[in-house]
């Protein structure tokens, strides 16, 4: 006997009943016997309230429906529809919580405890399409589900099952408007600030020819490229999928307003950085193809046996090394991807060995001159070599490493206890298809490669040859060997291996941030920190070396908590000029201020899941063999602990570097 | 021979007509599903969320809408039709396979954008039922 109770008290009455959903048309069933008892029960109200003539033809066409295939479309959701030939004005919804649920044939073999009815006259079918996708979006997601069968109110139920056409409308356009306030905002701050920041006469800004940045023809394209990069940041940031146009639209306002020409566009766009970046993508990529990385990693997690946590400790290891010689994205896929596989085998949490591998990546990307471009940009415009990166950032990204390590096996060791061990030998089958030849071979060009690049600034003085000319000779030589070795399918892997998109994104960004200092922005900008830097408690404590270290405290935590929200590299790009201007001014032991920007860059990335690209690669993995996302809370929790003990650990690491140096 | 035939729904009318061809002859039913990827597009941006909430929105509504516009055209050529759809990736078919007892699956090369345009070995190996991919051009 099917029992109705009587509908809630209805709160919002008076409102129009969005695609019909009625509050009298929500019904509590304790029980029901069979799929036609439902349906005499909606009928029966739906005739009652005078939405229909006939509740038997209601009854009768929707068991019609049934009769062609089940209306149960798994999860213990049902939607009977039917189109009659006199039915209502509009289509009409009813839905029906059944508590212990009915047999419905559904297709995943489930009772159904969610029905929703939906009737509408023939005439009516595009309207009764649209409503049938409406109500089918919110029972196909789970969220929607759980909160239909507790909702206790009419007013949850119908902002549940529908979406009001004008927020559609505001959500849409929202982030253009936000786009066209801060454009807006940054140039009239622009045209207010940049005549308040005069830089000094009678000093070294005198001498480098920099007054002529406190005149009026400089303000005004200052306050335009302020707005325009700004724009680029924030656009990138609200539209990263169309990040590549948004960086494109701006260099090309630049060059349409007069600020820049195309001979400096062409000297800014940093060609020896998008040359090495390329090369070492395309050969990367080979080697990917090769399984070297993927062998080589197994081979050690062999060796180890099966712990998870311990395996864990391991692979965040390889993470650090391998974003350190090949890259964050490389290193995280190969990492990540066994990660997975332990996890499944040892029925532990993914999310533990996602967050713990981005974090080593992020951190082992600022390990060396190849790690992240970041590293390869700031290596050609700052002219550093990569045996300064092993005396500099080595030792300090691997000390962080090893602190990062510790934090993270106290925050998840606990949730890696298993008495389950990974079965290796059945690893072993995703690594049993390379080819020892390749193996070999592949190492050979790498290891060959690694070295040309570790020694490139003794090569160069050896042959005399300009700086860094030897970070460009090394990769390209590969590149050139590795199409002579793949003979016809060379051209096929130089399709697929350069992210033509990314170098791009880099070149038009570098061009574009470098209108900063030729307008004589971040010469300002520089003047500022340095001016703050000497106010600072710790350049009162220890003199010149003070003001070093409070620029550099003020460069490393705000590029590091920046590169956190937005891409990293316009961050990094943008302070690019600073440091050069407070070398220029000759700021004692400047040039650490370099280090300061890298470990910024790199670190910061790991504060939000979407600070760097490896970040965005994991994540994708994760959400593919997982099917959850990420939410932003679980990532920000531990995120912000790991930015903060590793941007400590920079900190502490490169202010004894500057009291040694003094 | 094929009871049940779980039709991963493409837009390619060559593909429904050869879905409604095989069902006539084996008198089946079809099961019309979509797999509506968690993060539609498969690309974590940081965009805004309530424009990615909304174009997800859009794209959830879409996809039910053509599956019943589908049922309905099925229904019209006589063929059992129920409509079926899950959170998830290409790769949720082997459960929806196993759960709906399906005797055949059809889907087409495009769904497989996702993974690549290829499906791992043990996906195609732990299938309980044989799988037709059609091409995508």
């Amino acid at each position: 006997m099917i029992q109705s109770e009587a509908p809630e008290p209805v709160a919002a009455e008076r409102k129009a009943p969005a695609h019909g959903v009625r509050p009298d048309l929500i019904l509590d069933l304790p029980e029901a016997e069979s799929q036609s008892q439902v349906f005499e029960v909606v009928a029966g109200r739906m005739a009652q309230l005078g939405l229909v003539a006939d509740a038997g033809r209601v009854t009768a066409a929707l068991l019609e429906r049934e009769s062609t295939g089940s209306t149960g479309v798994g999860n213990e959701v049902a939607l009977p529809h039917a189109l009659l030939e006199a039915g209502p004005a509009h289509p009409v919804v009813a839905l029906v919580r059944v508590k212990r649920g009915v047999d419905w044939h559904a297709v995943d073999g489930r009772a159904v405890r969610l029905v929703a009815v939906i009737v509408a006259a023939r005439q009516q079918r595009s309207e009764y399409l649209n409503v049938l996708a409406d109500v089918a979006r919110v029972l196909g997601s789970e969220n929607g589900r759980a909160f239909l069968l507790k909702a206790r109110s009419f007013d949850k139920v119908a902002r549940v099952l529908t979406r009001a056409p004008g927020s559609a409308f505001l959500a849409r356009y929202k982030a253009v408007w936000i786009l066209a306030a801060a454009i807006g905002l940054a140039y009239l701050g622009g045209r207010l600030l940049m005549p308040a920041i005069s830089l000094p006469a009678g000093g070294i800004y005198e001498q480098l020819g920099c007054l002529k940045f406190n005149a009026q023809p400089w303000l005004g394209r200052q306050a335009l490229v302020v707005a325009i990069f700004l724009g680029m940041v924030v656009g990138t940031l609200l539209f990263w999928k169309f990040r590549l146009a948004i960086v494109a639209t701006g260099l090309a306002t630049l060059l349409l307003a007069g600020v820049m020409n195309l001979e400096h566009m062409v000297e800014y766009m940093s060609l020896p950085t998008i040359i090495f970046v390329m090369s070492m993508m395309v050969l990367i990529k080979w080697l990917e193809d090769k399984g070297v990385f993927r062998y080589v990693v197994f081979k050690v997690v062999e060796r180890v046996g099966g712990v998870p946590w311990v395996l864990l400790l391991i692979l965040m290891a390889f993470s650090v090394l391998l974003s350190g010689f090949v890259g964050e994205v490389s290193g995280i896929l190969v990492t990540f991807g066994l990660a997975v596989e332990i996890a499944r085998r040892t029925h532990t949490p993914v999310l533990p060995y996602l967050l713990a591998l981005v974090f080593a990546t992020n951190i082992g990307s600022a390990l060396t001159l190849v790690g992240n471009p970041i590293g390869v940009y700031l290596a050609f415009v700052g002219q550093l070599n990569f045996e300064q990166f092993l005396r500099w950032a080595t030792p300090i990204s691997l000390f962080t490493s090893v602190v990062v390590g510790a934090v993270i096996i106290l925050l998840f060791r606990p949730q890696l206890r298993t008495k389950e061990r990974v079965n290796l030998a059945d690893l072993e089958r995703t690594v049993e298809s390379i080819k020892p030849a390749d193996l070999r071979f592949g190492l050979f060009v790498f290891l060959a490669v690694v070295l040309l690049i570790v020694f490139h600034a003794r090569t160069e003085a050896l042959l005399r040859l300009p700086e860094g000319t030897m970070l460009v000779v090394a990769p390209l030589a590969a590149v050139a060997f590795v199409i002579f070795a793949e003979q016809e399918k060379g051209k096929l892997l130089i399709a697929r291996s350069i992210d033509w998109w990314t170098l791009l994104f880099f070149m038009f960004l570098f061009a574009s941030a470098a209108c900063l200092e030729h307008t004589g922005v971040t010469t300002k900008l520089g003047y500022l920190v340095m001016r703050a830097a000497e106010q600072s408690p710790l350049s009162r404590w220890l003199g010149p070396s003070g003001v070093t270290g409070s620029a550099l405290i003020m460069m490393l935590w705000g590029a590091g908590l920046t590169s956190g929200f937005v891409d990293n590299m316009p961050v990094v790009a943008a302070l690019v000029p600073v440091v050069k201007g407070l070398l220029a001014v000759n700021l004692p032991h400047a040039s650490i201020l370099w280090w300061a920007l890298l470990f910024g860059g790199c670190f910061g990335g790991n504060l939000t899941m979407v600070g760097s690209s490896a970040n965005l690669v994991a994540v994708g993995v994760y959400e593919r063999v997982t099917g959850q996302s990420v939410k932003f809370g679980e990532w920000f929790r531990t995120g912000l602990i790991i930015t903060v003990a590793s941007l400590l650990a920079a900190t502490v690491a490169l202010l004894v570097q500057v009291s040694l140096a003094s | 021979m094929f009871n049940k035939i779980l039709y991963v729904v493409s837009e390619k009318q060559e593909e429904k007509q050869m879905v409604m061809e095989l069902a006539r002859v084996h008198n089946s039913a079809v099961l019309l599903s979509a797999m509506l990827a968690i993060g539609c597009g498969h690309e974590v941006s940081n965009e805004g969320a309530t424009r990615k909430r909304v174009l997800r929105e859009d794209h959830e509504r879409k996809s039910w809408h053509d599956l019943y516009r589908l049922e309905e055209e099925f229904k019209a050529a006589g063929i059992k039709a129920s409509v079926i759809a899950r959170e998830g990736d290409v790769e949720d078919i082997h459960s929806v396979a196993h759960n709906t007892g399906s005797d055949l699956i059809v889907l087409s090369a495009t769904s497989l954008a996702g993974v690549n345009y290829r499906l791992p070995d043990e996906f195609v190996a732990g299938l309980p039922c044989p799988i037709i991919i059609t091409n995508a051009t």
